[in-house]
């Protein structure tokens, strides 16, 4: 089978062309070092089943970071039947060096000139026949993002040219096959970029946005999750009556309390992960995120990181996971290691059905969405003590050279496969662990060590000397425990727990505890100690169990202390 | 017109450009710097100054974001 390599520059879309023709669903956005591991697929192409695989980016092929290594590795150990390399065309000029390189090492290129639509716009005109004669390569104009320029995909292979060495384009020859206008016609990004980038509003524009961007969440999500749950309340009182009707009690119990209702009440989410995706898909794809990047750099600088920390933090609000793998594209590990002991305390999509869930329950709705701003900026708070904290005094701050890529209306389709590609990833930790979880919790609360004390009761009886003083009660400490394998488990373990439907639960909480305990809960379910996926993550990307450790340690003890001093604040000046 | 004195990226005001005449970086910057068309000889102009903080450039068609203390290690002379 043949093997085709997807190599160019970062962000010039090889992830996009790679999942458009393979239907896969790396994970892309406008915003150099997304993809910073090897991903491959099986494909048609040329008539033939190909292998093709998607590399992280590259700037050179001389040294670089962790993500740039991983491509220098395949190249010496691997055998290539062809590499397409893309190329962003309105780049042309300064990417295609790195084409000529590859060719003349022996490879056999195919140059693909992605975003050609974009480069027309633009006024950028490239003479492709030309430069195909003088490169001695195939040249193709494409758009991934439109997948236009496709064709020759489906045409047989063509033989490649005898491997003749071509001669490096001397200065400036490039501009006889390419003609850039004298002024940009992207006049969009530079207005925006004048807001955006300024020195005043470029902050507090942030800010504001975040804001917004959490209120749609909190007024769309919110209801279609009370839709959810209802229909799967109706459904589960058919399934009990069923299941009592025609099986033993305790078997039942296990089906009905312990899988239908840890399951379903974690499913209601669904409309939530779905719309969050969407408008986060929306901005990693906008080009936004390289500002935010820009605007925070100073900040960041103070806590001994930079402007990319804080974009990965961005990621991490999606899941904790790609966010601490993309600290790969750092090449200082003292910058990579504090960036991923802060990105775990990024609140992340599983942690946002807590306190969705939660606010729903003990705030009203206008109270609820500025509660969970309030989580997001405690988020940010807790990152910020953590970095000035553990960051090294003495290290020499990192050089930083970010790309600002032009800003990019996403298609539609392209924010559906990322919001189809996160459900995905959603259903698969489901089935999972959150199974898995929900039947731990329902034996632990279900089998007795002695009458009328559960193993669940025992164990949270034992542990209630520490979770007391911050109003965290034996019931909850049990579903905390879960929290620690996912979180998505936390709210399907309450259910199964309190042997409750989603409109019940609701009721059950209310007399169980107070908002000031409630509050406690969502800041220690913030803070604690994140989830196994989390911490092997780390681990594997560190390589360091210190680091491992202290993130463990740290955020368990913090997470107590901030919860301890909310708590008592709370009901002793409320 | 181009001015006889030297300077660095860093004394460049805003919308301003300048031609690079030399970087006194380390080989993996220069490398990658090289990748995003930051050369000697180019014009680069400085689109967005943030007091003490990083700069943000152009060249060509390409925007990018880099700190004061790159900055400073690219002599540039101002055009």
């Amino acid at each position: 089978m043949k093997k085709i390599a997807l190599i160019g520059m970062p962000n010039s879309g090889k992830s996009t062309f790679f999942n458009s023709i393979s239907g896969a669903s790396a994970k892309v956005a406008n915003w150099s070092g997304v993809t910073v591991d090897i991903e491959s697929v099986k494909t048609l192409i040329f008539g033939e089943i190909a292998e093709l695989i998607d590399l992280p980016g590259i700037y050179t092929l001389k040294s670089g970071s962790d993500d740039e290594l991983v491509v220098h590795d395949f190249l010496k150990n691997n055998e290539i039947d062809e590499i397409f390399f893309i190329l962003n065309s309105s780049q042309i000029d300064r990417q295609i060096d790195l084409v000529l390189q590859l060719r003349n090492l022996g490879y056999k290129v195919r140059l693909l000139c992605n975003m050609s639509d974009e480069a027309k716009k633009n006024g950028i005109e490239i003479n492709y026949k030309e430069l195909e004669k003088r490169l001695a390569i195939p040249i193709h104009p494409i758009s991934a993002k439109f997948q236009s320029g496709y064709e020759f995909l489906n045409q047989r292979l063509q033989a490649f040219e005898k491997k003749i060495s071509v001669k490096p384009l001397v200065q400036n020859e490039i501009y006889q096959y390419v003609n850039f206008p004298k002024h940009s016609n992207d006049k969009t990004t530079a207005i925006l970029d004048k807001f955006f980038l300024h020195h005043l509003w470029g902050l507090p524009t942030f800010i504001i946005l975040l804001f917004v961007l959490f209120q749609i969440i909190y007024g769309i999500a919110e209801p279609l999750q009370e839709v959810m749950g209802l229909v799967f309340d109706s459904a589960g009182e058919y399934i009990n009556l069923y299941l009592n009707q025609n099986l033993p009690k305790l078997f039942s119990s296990f089906l009905y309390d312990g899988v239908y209702l840890g399951v379903t009440t974690v499913l209601t989410f669904i409309p939530v992960i779905i719309i969050f995706f969407i408008v986060m898909s929306f901005i990693e794809n906008s080009g936004y995120l390289s500002r935010a990047g820009f605007v925070m750099d100073k900040v960041m600088e103070k806590m001994g990181l930079d402007g990319r920390s804080f974009v990965m933090i961005l990621f991490g609000f999606g899941c904790n996971v790609p966010a601490l793998m993309s600290t790969k594209i750092m090449r200082s590990k003292t910058t990579q290691f504090l960036t991923m002991l802060i990105i775990p305390f990024s609140l992340c999509s599983a942690r946002l059905q807590v306190f969705l869930f939660f606010t729903a329950i003990f705030f009203s709705p206008q109270m609820g969405a500025l509660v969970l701003f309030f989580m997001y900026i405690l988020s940010f708070l807790i990152i910020i003590i953590t970095a000035l904290i553990f960051k090294d005094k003495k290290a020499i701050h990192e050089s930083v050279l970010i790309e600002m890529p032009p800003y990019r209306l996403p298609t539609i389709k392209q924010t559906l496969l990322t919001a189809v590609h996160e459900i995905n990833h959603f259903l698969k930790r489901a089935s999972k662990f959150i199974l898995g979880g929900v039947i731990v919790v329902w034996l632990l609360t279900n089998f007795h060590v002695s009458p009328n004390v559960t193993i669940a009761d025992h164990i949270s009886s034992f542990l209630s000397p520490i979770f007391d003083p911050i109003g965290i009660n034996n019931k909850l400490i049990i579903a905390l425990i879960f929290g620690f394998i996912a979180k998505e488990i936390l709210i399907g373990a309450l259910a199964v727990i309190f042997s409750s439907n989603m409109d019940t639960l609701g009721e059950i909480l209310q007399s169980e505890i107070n908002w000031q305990q409630a509050l406690s809960f969502m800041t220690f379910t913030l803070i604690y100690t994140p989830c196994l996926s989390t911490i092997a993550t780390i681990k594997s990307q560190s390589k360091n169990i210190r680091l491992v450790a202290t993130s463990l340690l740290w955020s368990l003890a913090l997470a107590w202390i901030v919860s301890f001093i909310f708590y008592q604040l709370l009901i002793n000046f409320s | 017109m181009q001015k006889l004195s030297n300077k660095t990226l860093s004394d460049i005001n805003q919308n301003c450009s300048a031609k690079i005449i030399a970087i006194d970086h380390e080989e993996w910057f220069i490398n990658k710097a090289e990748a995003l068309g930051i050369k000697i000889n180019n014009i680069i102009t400085v689109t967005h100054k943030r007091k003490k903080g990083p700069i943000c450039v152009n060249i060509n068609t390409t925007s990018f974001m880099m700190r004061l203390s790159d900055a400073n290690r690219i002599k540039v002379m101002k055009l």
